[in-house]
């Protein structure tokens, strides 16, 4: 899989991995500096986690004026049903075999119906995951690195925001996929995420009014359309631009953020990013997709390393001739 | 000049290279950071070593490290679903172009 590939290059010091040269026009140089001289020559890429650690600049709270309502109950991570529950679930032998009558009879389009379990379950779970933290619980390594290492605030509204970035790195994915299939793989992954909140706040927050719960609703919701245009356009714009909208959005527009984080967290993005762009669409529209932790470094792919992913993806889909299993998808891009 | 002043200096005059925001958000960067790495009581209050980490790390941001080394190609930078979607966003953003009322329309019926 191409994830745990490009990710293994990074964890397991492969630095065969690198193929590219990260030769820049230093414009702003330092003169009798030995620490800047020092990152002036690095070509190396840190883990987010390590390059964040490095830094012990005085933390100063930031006023957020309201102290974060905490979960009073813990509701199951996907769903109650048992399908969604339990990753060895298996169909009974009759069912699928019905299954795949009713499939080919009917001349389903397995590429829309997928965009629910892939998009509105596992792609919304690594979205969930990353940055969900209950009191005296312990949290996922990404969670530690957002909470501990980055020092943000535990609240709700972060988990969003959290959970809003990793939306947001899928959907630049989703994009790319054909129009009918991407629009319906984002719009399912959005829906499920909102739902789900809009349960934990009833739920796990307690707040009784639903009217109250509606105005939060809305409130995320225009954060969502905010925080999509500014990581667009950082996107196609330049690393600062980007950090500031990660500033803006992540680290609540923190007057004191720490610049060494804003820059780890910006490396985990973009090398996310990188992991997304060399997937080709049949695995991402299969839900193959992890995000890769970050305490690991993503190591450019050199021609030959992504031409024998390639290979190595056409051969798992090569035996996928289930009428479950079709896709138009593409396996070279 | 001590060594936390002149490194402070070096922040803000990298700061001011930064060109003013495209869209006006609900708080600038640039200005912020500004106001903060020109307060002299709290660079005084930041080590010598965290303070060139700050400007390292911006320095990083500046010369765009991470764009140049996790480099993306036209698979997500023109997506096929829409490769038009980040042209016409960013001609928007700058200003360049205005959407009318019918080329609105056609994006929330169509989706493209």
């Amino acid at each position: 899989m191409l994830v745990r590939n490009a990710s293994k290059y990074g964890a397991s010091g492969l630095r065969y991995a690198r193929s590219i040269s990260t030769a820049q026009s230093w414009k702003f140089e330092a003169r009798n500096n030995t620490i800047l001289n020092k990152f002036k020559d690095i070509e190396e890429i840190e883990a987010p986690s390590k390059l964040a650690q490095e830094s012990s600049l005085p933390v100063i709270e930031q006023d957020l004026k309201t102290k974060p309502r905490q979960p009073s109950k813990k509701l199951p991570f996907l769903s109650d049903n048992k399908i969604e529950n339990d990753p060895n679930y298996q169909m009974s032998g009759w069912k699928q075999k019905i299954g795949q009558v009713l499939i080919k009879a009917f001349s389903i389009d397995m590429d829309k119906s997928r965009a629910g379990p892939v998009a509105a379950s596992i792609y919304f779970g690594e979205c969930k995951r990353q940055g969900l933290y209950y009191p005296n619980e312990p949290m996922s390594d990404t969670a530690k690195f957002f909470y501990e290492t980055l020092k943000l605030p535990k609240s709700f509204s972060q988990q969003y925001q959290i959970a809003l970035l990793h939306y947001w790195m899928l959907s630049v994915r989703m994009r790319a996929l054909p129009h009918k299939y991407g629009k319906n793989y984002q719009q399912k992954l959005i829906d499920r995420l909102f739902s789900d909140m809009e349960l934990r706040m009833s739920q796990e927050l307690k707040i009784n009014s639903n009217r109250i719960i509606e105005g939060y609703l809305k409130d995320y919701h225009t954060q969502l359309i905010g925080a999509v245009l500014s990581y667009d356009e950082g996107l196609m714009t330049d690393d600062i631009t980007f950090a500031a909208a990660l500033w803006r959005n992540v680290f609540n527009g923190n007057p004191n953020a720490d610049m060494r984080h804003i820059e780890a967290l910006l490396g985990y993005v973009r090398s996310q990013l990188y992991v997304l762009n060399k997937m080709t669409d049949r695995e991402f529209g299969f839900g193959k997709f992890a995000f890769v932790a970050p305490d690991q470094v993503v190591q450019p792919l050199t021609k030959a390393q992504e031409a024998a992913l390639k290979e190595k993806v056409k051969a798992e889909f090569a035996g996928h001739n289930l009428p479950s299993q079709r896709s138009v998808l593409s396996v070279d891009e | 000049m001590s060594s936390k002043t002149e490194i402070a200096e070096k922040i803000v005059a990298l700061l001011k290279t930064l060109p003013k925001d495209r869209i006006q958000h609900y708080a600038s960067f640039k200005d912020v950071q500004l106001a903060r790495f020109q307060n002299k009581e709290l660079v005084s209050s930041i080590s010598e070593k965290d303070l060139k980490l700050q400007y390292a790390s911006l320095r990083d941001l500046v010369n765009d490290k991470y764009k140049n080394y996790y480099k993306l190609d036209d698979k997500l930078l023109k997506p096929k679903g829409n490769p038009e979607y980040y042209t016409t966003l960013m001609s928007n953003i700058k200003g360049e172009k205005k959407e009318n009322f019918f080329s609105a329309m056609k994006y929330v019926i169509m989706g493209k």
